[in-house]
């Protein structure tokens, strides 16, 4: 019999995605600890791109597909297609990313980033043709859904992308037909997958958080429309040698106008007043997207890059990551009860977070940001250690943030199913008794 | 005073969600409302608990869901 409003993946692959994203931010605080230096010189040498892997992969990539898993059935209120499919593209999906890492650690070893770069190419078709399939059921006809559905074929692209780019180090001849599209491979994954992932997503899940009504949408499909522009702008820029004079780059400033703009219409139309603090951390994220335009009109395109995907992303990633994963793990433990309530012992959303630790995520992470965005522009090695410490600080208070809600909700269930066995020994005891 | 009903099927989520807790925050304690949605609101469930109230949740055969929900005090 399936378990009581299933709709979605089981949750322990979810939750065990969003757990390893957040150690993986901690292992990247410790790599730019280790090699400061890196960041105030060239940024394609093997060790930036690896450091830029264990992010966008192993972080943002991981808690990205751990959603795909729950967030869509929800959004498109449908049931998930094939939902134990996770039990194979999310570890494949893993052991692909570190394997590119570790490929890129070596100087570019063609011998780990080509299987790697195969293998999360594999999981992620397989996890786009899933999610496709579950909006088949019900097609959705919310811009929020067609940008999160965008989002993922994005990623996808973006990691085919790569996979093309790690066969061309191989592979002269394939160099040749398809030249290297670096800048595709990064507009396709930073704005195409992420910055799209979080307006279609986050559109969603703040008017959830911040009980927002429902308000005109044109704003989410103005993003979707300037960015999916750019991607193909920038598509033809690199495979039909069409000149761009710098129209994607503003098609993408458009696209993250626009969802800036959208976030503040549903702060405006919402019904809870104060915020919690991993949305007000979601929230904050939007303000390193001026502060990367900025960057970027100044000539700094790495530390553009920098702001946006440790600060916009990584905000608003991190925020997201606490607020589902107290949904996730509560549903897991209670939701499949026919009754329940303020008298059934779970704990209340609100105790399953320590609000002691938001801050350091919080603080943590935009620190990490400006700093090695700094680094980047004065070549400032001492900023790039700051850095470093304060990823580990943001990302070592996000994974026990992390470990204490999934720990608490699961401790409290088993506390209730004790509870439970012992009036049910205790009655069983007295009818023997009576007997 | 008889049990409020809200039919939340065919809005978008997250609608179903704000429009409960909005008529739920009107009623006095002790009050009943059902609501019937397309599908078990598994994300209203918590947020159910955390504003004091009781819920019971009735599946139906076409993969819609009735919750009855009793306002705490």
């Amino acid at each position: 019999m399936p378990r009581l409003g299933a709709d979605g993946a089981p949750p322990v692959l979810p939750i065990a995605s969003l757990l390893v994203g957040a150690a993986a931010l901690v292992f990247a605080g410790v790599l730019v600890l280790l090699a400061p230096g890196a960041f105030t010189a060239y940024l394609g040498t093997p060790r930036v791109v690896a450091l830029n892997h264990v992010y966008t992969l192993l972080f943002v990539g991981l808690v990205f597909v751990g959603t795909l898993q729950q967030l869509p059935a929800v959004m498109f209120v449908t049931r998930l297609a094939w939902p134990r499919l996770g039990w194979a593209t999310l570890p494949l999906f893993f052991a692909g990313g570190v394997a590119v890492v570790v490929g890129f650690f070596r100087t570019f070893d063609p011998a780990w980033l080509a299987p790697g770069a195969a293998a999360v190419s594999l999981a992620m078709l397989a996890m786009l043709v899933q999610l496709v399939r579950t909006a088949a059921q019900r097609w959705p006809k919310d811009p929020g859904s067609h940008a999160l559905l965008l989002s993922a074929a994005f990623l996808t692209l973006a990691v085919l992308l790569g996979f093309t780019l790690a066969s061309a180090r191989t592979t002269p001849a394939l160099a040749a037909r398809v030249g290297y599209p670096v800048q595709l491979h990064l507009t396709v994954g930073l704005f195409g997958a992420f910055l799209l992932g979080i307006v279609g997503s986050g559109q969603k899940l703040l008017s959830m958080f911040a009980l927002s009504k429902g308000g005109p949408q044109w704003r989410v499909r103005c993003a979707t429309y300037a960015v999916s522009a750019a991607v193909l702008l920038e598509a033809l820029t690199a495979f039909a040698r069409l000149r761009d004079p710098g129209v994607a780059l503003a098609l993408l400033a458009v696209g993250c106008f626009f969802q800036a703009w959208e976030v503040l219409g549903i702060l405006k139309r919402r019904l809870r007043k104060k915020l919690e603090a991993p949305i007000e951390r979601y929230v904050l994220a939007h303000a390193f997207l001026p502060l990367a335009g900025l960057a970027l009109l100044f000539g700094q395109g790495g530390a553009a890059a920098i702001l946006f995907l440790v600060g916009f992303v990584g905000l608003a990633v991190s925020g997201m990551l606490v607020k589902i994963l107290s949904f996730l793990t509560w549903t897991w433990q209670f939701a499949g009860a026919a009754t329940g309530g303020v008298s059934g012992g779970a704990p209340l959303l609100r105790d399953l977070v320590r609000n002691e630790l938001e801050p350091l995520i919080t603080w943590g992470l935009a620190v990490a940001a400006l700093a090695l965005a700094g680094a980047t522009i004065w070549r400032l090695s001492v900023l790039a250690s700051v850095s470093g410490a304060a990823t580990l600080l943001g990302g070592a208070a996000l994974l026990l943030q992390a470990g204490h809600v999934v720990g608490v909700t699961v401790r409290a269930k088993r506390r209730l199913a004790a509870a439970a066995a012992g009036k049910l020994a205790k009655a069983a005891g007295v009818e023997d008794a009576h007997a | 005073m008889a049990d409020k009903f809200l039919d939340n099927r065919g809005l978008e989520p997250p609608n179903p969600m704000i429009r409960t807790l909005e008529a739920l925050d009107e009623m006095a304690p002790g009050e009943v409302l059902t609501i019937h949605n397309d599908r078990v609101p598994v994300y209203l469930l918590p947020q159910l608990a955390d504003a004091g109230a009781e819920y019971e949740v009735l599946e139906q055969d076409d993969g819609s869901a009735q919750v009855r929900i009793t306002k705490g005090a």
